[in-house]
């Protein structure tokens, strides 16, 4: 079976292994300021995020690491829209996050975002296929459903599960649901990909062939967020940020590589 | 190509094939009891008033002596008189078993083609009829069981009788079948009528007035005036009547009780769109997550929602529709064409209507799926993202939980039950939800068929109302001793009382008369009467010039209370009387009853009478019939003229299918609420066991049996139909007591007597719970099928 990694060659023509760290601080994608994320509990509210700040250039690999607690995901969730911070500012390109409603986030993200979940997020009902189709319908992109499913199997081809297309999601592994998820990430051609532990539901093995799919893309010139524990994993990231009970104690500033840390 | 995210909707709706068929089937039942309502009233109204329309009918009667049509034409010629025409109406009779005759009222028309008032329309055999022959009403044909061409073997009440030959049939809308009326009817030319020893004249004088015929007040205005001129012309007036136009009501009560119950009928339906779409979006919260996930608009995911319902409702409309189309034929063909003397000249429905109930089906589950949509894809990605499949919010304890830990520490419940009413009373406001349609359609059901034994009570009440077995009509006026004396000299007989009967009006104080109305003239005290009495008294021996009316005749005259002073026109003596009291009508019409004494005094008839009544040894319809045959034989052999025979068995039989009907419109509205409450019960199950499918799953991995899991299931299934039952069953008795008064107000201007059905709400709380157990098992099987590991993966 050919792997992942043999699969899915960058643009650019190499494997994107480490790529993140020899690309120069560029223009900056994500500008989150001062962001604070409280959560009501029955305890009264709970601080998920302290006064955070993060810049993310364009093309950079971010990986997030942390504890469970940390605010990992709540940060992620702020930077993808699909939550909103209680405080402080988040600009995505040019789009103030904090600021739009729930619909314009939808939309904005559908568009511009891919995200990619631990335990994949497919439509059950759906066949592979259809589930990557799905984005590109709901942001009336490409013209035709056959346009959309051509662009869809491709799309399958290169994450390496094109013979599993018209499969439902509950009859492929684990690893191939996440090929699955990530081609669905790359539907509408998103500039910047989002992942939350992409690899935790997944053995060590096609972990790291997953984690070679963001390589490639990240040396297609995306501009991916990851968050994993996994700390060899993160470590070929471009650039670290650690966060420890809401706050980044490192790897916050545009460009700052301590991935060899 | 369909886009991907209808292809979702369509995957859903064949992935849950069976929630599709049933919340389909549910709809289906909504859009068969309004397509079915609709249609039915559509041929129903089209037909009968077409029939109605043809048939010209007359808007007043004149009796007077007999008349050439010479003399009908003159009054054709007053200015407020559209046309008159003669007629002759003579009774007899025919055999139709061995010593079992059928009353035949036969009718005189001048001129067959050229019929302006009260028109028969020819239907079958040849028209108009000839010398020695009749055309009958084409359901007294059917109700003789004879043919056209067969000969009709006729015995006048003036003795002649003769054979006529049955020449064809006609449609005469204003007759009900003789299953109602009593009397067989048919048409003859006036040459036939003197062979059979009537006049070759007319006694009647049918009348259509020029203009505002719905105008009661100016009917009889005319009528008077017809009168005046009939007496200035020499001519004695006999008697006058406006026709009651007595089946318009019964069709406009039965299309209020079957809109009302379609109307309910598609309301629950409505309701459980509601239910199944909210239950529909609550399974599917994590897929909405998803979906805003990764782009979707709200009003995208809702749509997608819509159309599903929109789905539900195609399917139900291709069900429900067809078969809508067919029942109300069906129905039109077998019992009311028959019941109101109908003959449908189409039974084609107009596009429109049909567009109509397919705008029905699938706007209004629409409507109601908008809602729940709207509310449910309220929800933002984060939270609908991380619902962990279980509920969010921990159940609320108030007193229930506090209650049920007594319950089972005190060994009273055993823990699987405990769980069923824990998981039952966990989500109230869906319980709440489901509860509703179920209880509506327990109230309902159980409502619909105290109708049907409050009618059913009602009857028994008009048949206590007479409480002698056979009636004896004569030709005149005949002394009691003698009466008495023939009658009781007929075997099986146990009691007689002697009655007169008559027409009267009553004289108001502007001058103007009243319509007539039966008088009854009885002994006070008699026995045979049990009237009852909705205000006043009955009569007393004492009484004098007191007088009982029915509903009927305060319905006509409204100004009339107990204690009123009026004048009324007894055969042409005026008299004032006082009203002593108001009895309810016994389904026959405006009657008044007097004591017997005073108006034989009033009318110069002392000691006299023109009925006799008559209490036979056995009271079931063949001895009735035996003595009725052998007091016919007792007086005509006694030189006593029988005009007309009836037992009360007869009358039970023509009132029970008055309301045979509404009955029949009343069993099928309650079938259809059950049809629609077991769904709804069967689609809350399914939905309740797959919104709890990982909580079975929790069970199971902590060791909980298959048998445990399923009673759990069955168990919580059982007690919402239950709760259901409990509250449905308390609402459904002032419900049936409010529908029981509506109803007989309509049709008979009388609540009608309440009678609660017991048997009802026995057989609804047998059914619920068989529906129940049966909704639950299913999904409890499937539940219980997953593995463990699979329940808990379930998304």
């Amino acid at each position: 079976m050919e792997t992942i990694v043999s699969n899915y060659q960058g643009r650019n023509g190499h494997n994107g292994n480490g790529y993140g760290r020899q690309r120069p601080a560029a223009e900056v994608l994500v500008d989150a300021r001062g962001i604070h994320k409280a959560y009501r509990t029955p305890a009264g509210d709970f601080l998920a995020l302290k006064d955070v700040d993060l810049q993310i250039s364009k093309g950079e690999f971010v990986a997030v690491t942390g504890k469970s607690g940390a605010g990992k995901s709540t940060l992620i969730n702020m930077i993808t829209g699909i939550d909103r911070p209680t405080g402080g500012a988040i600009y995505v390109g040019k789009n103030p996050l904090h600021e739009m409603g729930e619909d314009e986030r939808a939309t904005w993200r559908g568009q511009n975002v891919g995200v990619i979940f631990q335990f994949f997020q497919l439509l059950p009902a759906l066949t592979c296929v259809q589930n990557v189709m799905l984005p590109m319908d709901f942001a009336n992109r490409y013209a035709t459903t056959q346009e959309r499913r051509e662009r869809a199997l491709h799309l399958l081809e290169q994450v390496g599960i094109a013979e599993h297309a018209d499969k439902l999601p509950s009859a492929v592994s684990g690893g191939q649901r996440q090929r699955v998820a990530i081609a669905r990430a790359l539907a509408n051609d998103p500039a910047f990909l989002a992942a939350d532990e992409p690899t935790g539901n997944l053995d060590s093995r096609t972990a790291a062939d997953v984690f070679r799919v963001f390589e490639g893309l990240a040396a297609d010139g995306k501009t991916i967020l990851m968050v994993t524990h996994d700390r060899e994993l993160a470590a070929q990231a471009g650039r670290i940020v650690r966060l420890a009970d809401g706050e980044i104690v490192n790897g916050a500033g545009q460009g700052v590589s301590d991935a060899n840390e | 190509m369909v886009r991907t995210r209808w292809q979702k909707v369509f995957i859903d709706l064949w992935r849950n094939r069976g929630r599709t068929l049933v919340v389909a089937l549910a709809i289906a039942v909504g859009v068969f009891a309004v397509g079915g309502v609709l249609n039915t009233q559509e041929l129903m109204l089209r037909e009968f008033e077409r029939g109605q329309s043809e048939a010209r009918l007359a808007d007043a009667v004149v009796y007077t002596i007999p008349f050439t049509e010479s003399f009908a034409e003159r009054v054709t010629r007053f200015p407020e008189v559209s046309v008159a025409e003669g007629r002759h109406v003579a009774s007899g009779r025919t055999p139709i078993s061995e010593g079992e005759w059928q009353n035949v009222v036969t009718i005189s028309v001048p001129d067959f083609e050229a019929m302006e008032v009260d028109a028969v329309l020819p239907l079958q055999g040849s028209f108009p009829p000839g010398d020695r022959e009749i055309v009958l009403e084409h359901l007294s044909l059917d109700y003789l069981g004879m043919a056209v061409g067969e000969r009709l073997d006729l015995e006048m009440d003036n003795g002649a009788r003769k054979q006529l030959r049955i020449a064809g049939t006609v449609h005469d809308p204003q007759q009900m079948t003789p299953e109602i009326m009593g009397d067989v009817v048919g048409y003859v030319t006036p040459e036939t009528m003197t062979l059979l020893g009537e006049t070759g004249q007319f006694t009647e004088l049918r009348i259509r007035v020029a203009d505002h015929a719905e105008d009661r007040r100016h009917v009889e205005a005319v009528v008077a005036q017809v009168e005046d001129q009939i007496e200035a012309s020499g001519r004695p007036v006999l008697g006058s009547r406006i026709p009651e136009r007595f089946i318009r009501p019964i069709i406009d009560t039965l299309l209020v009780i079957i809109s009302t119950f379609g109307g309910m009928i598609l309301f629950l339906s409505g309701f459980l769109v509601v239910n199944v779409i909210s239950a529909l979006i609550t399974q599917q919260i994590k897929q909405i997550g998803v979906m805003k996930l990764i782009g979707a608009r709200r009003s995208q995911v809702i749509s997608l929602y819509l159309l599903t319902v929109l789905v539900y409702g195609a399917i139900a409309v291709a069900i429900g529709l067809p078969l809508s189309v067919v029942a109300s034929r069906f129905f039109m063909k077998t019992s009311i064409e028959g019941l109101l003397n109908i003959v449908s000249e189409s039974y084609s429905l107009p596009p429109l209507l049909i567009a109509a109930q397919v705008a029905i089906g699938l706007l209004l589950p629409l409507a109601a799926g908008l809602l729940p949509a709207w509310r449910g894809t309220r929800i933002t990605t984060f939270e609908a993202l991380n619902d962990a499949g279980v509920a969010k919010r921990s159940p609320s304890q108030g007193a229930i939980e506090p209650l049920l830990a007594r319950l089972q520490g005190a060994g009273l419940v055993r823990r699987p039950l405990v769980l069923a009413l824990r998981n039952t009373l966990r989500h109230k406001g869906r319980l709440a939800q489901t509860l509703f349609v179920l209880i509506f359609g327990t109230a309902l059901f159980i409502a619909v068929l105290t109708v049907r034994s409050s009618v059913n009570e009602t009857i028994d009440g008009f048949l206590r109302f007479h409480q002698y077995d056979v009636s004896v009509e004569l030709d005149g006026h005949y002394r009691q001793p003698a009466l008495e004396q023939v009658a009781l000299g007929v075997p099986d007989v146990a009691a007689v009382e002697t009655w007169s009967t008559g027409a009267g009006t009553r004289l108001r104080a502007d001058g103007s008369k009243s319509s007539p109305f039966m008088v009854n003239a009885l002994p006070p005290d008699t026995a045979l009467m049990s009237p009852r009495i909705d205000g006043g008294r009955w009569l007393e021996p004492e009484d004098g010039r007191a007088v009982v009316v029915n509903s009927d005749v305060t319905k006509d005259e409204p100004d009339l209370h107990v204690g009123s002073e009026i004048v009324l026109d007894l055969n042409g003596r005026e008299a004032a009387w006082q009203v002593v009291g108001i009895v309810s009508t016994v389904a026959r019409g405006p009657a008044i009853y007097v004591p017997l004494a005073t108006y034989a005094h009033l009318t110069g008839t002392p000691g006299q009478a023109t009925q006799v009544k008559v209490v036979t040894a056995e009271h079931d319809a063949a001895a009735q019939e035996q003595v009725k045959e052998a007091l016919f034989t007792a007086f005509e052999q006694a030189g006593i003229g029988v005009s007309r025979t009836e037992t009360t068995q007869e009358i039970r039989g023509q009132n029970e299918l008055m309301f045979n009907l509404i009955v029949i419109f009343l069993i099928i509205m309650a079938l259809l609420l059950a049809a629609v409450g077991g769904l709804g019960l069967t689609t809350t199950m399914s939905i309740n066991v797959l919104e709890r499918i990982r909580e079975i799953g929790v069970l199971r991995a902590i060791g909980a049996a298959n048998p445990a899991v399923r009673k759990i299931v069955v168990a919580e299934g059982v007690l919402i139909g239950v709760l259901s039952w409990v509250i449905g069953f308390l609402i459904s008795f002032p419900v049936g007591a409010k529908m029981s008064e509506v109803i007989g107000m309509a049709l008979l201007n009388i609540p009608l007597t309440y009678r609660y059905s017991a048997l009802a709400a026995a057989v609804w709380f047998v059914a619920i719970v068989l529906i129940a157990v049966a909704a639950s098992l299913g999904p409890a099987r499937n539940a219980v099928k997953l593995t463990v590991r699979e329940v808990l993966a379930y998304e």
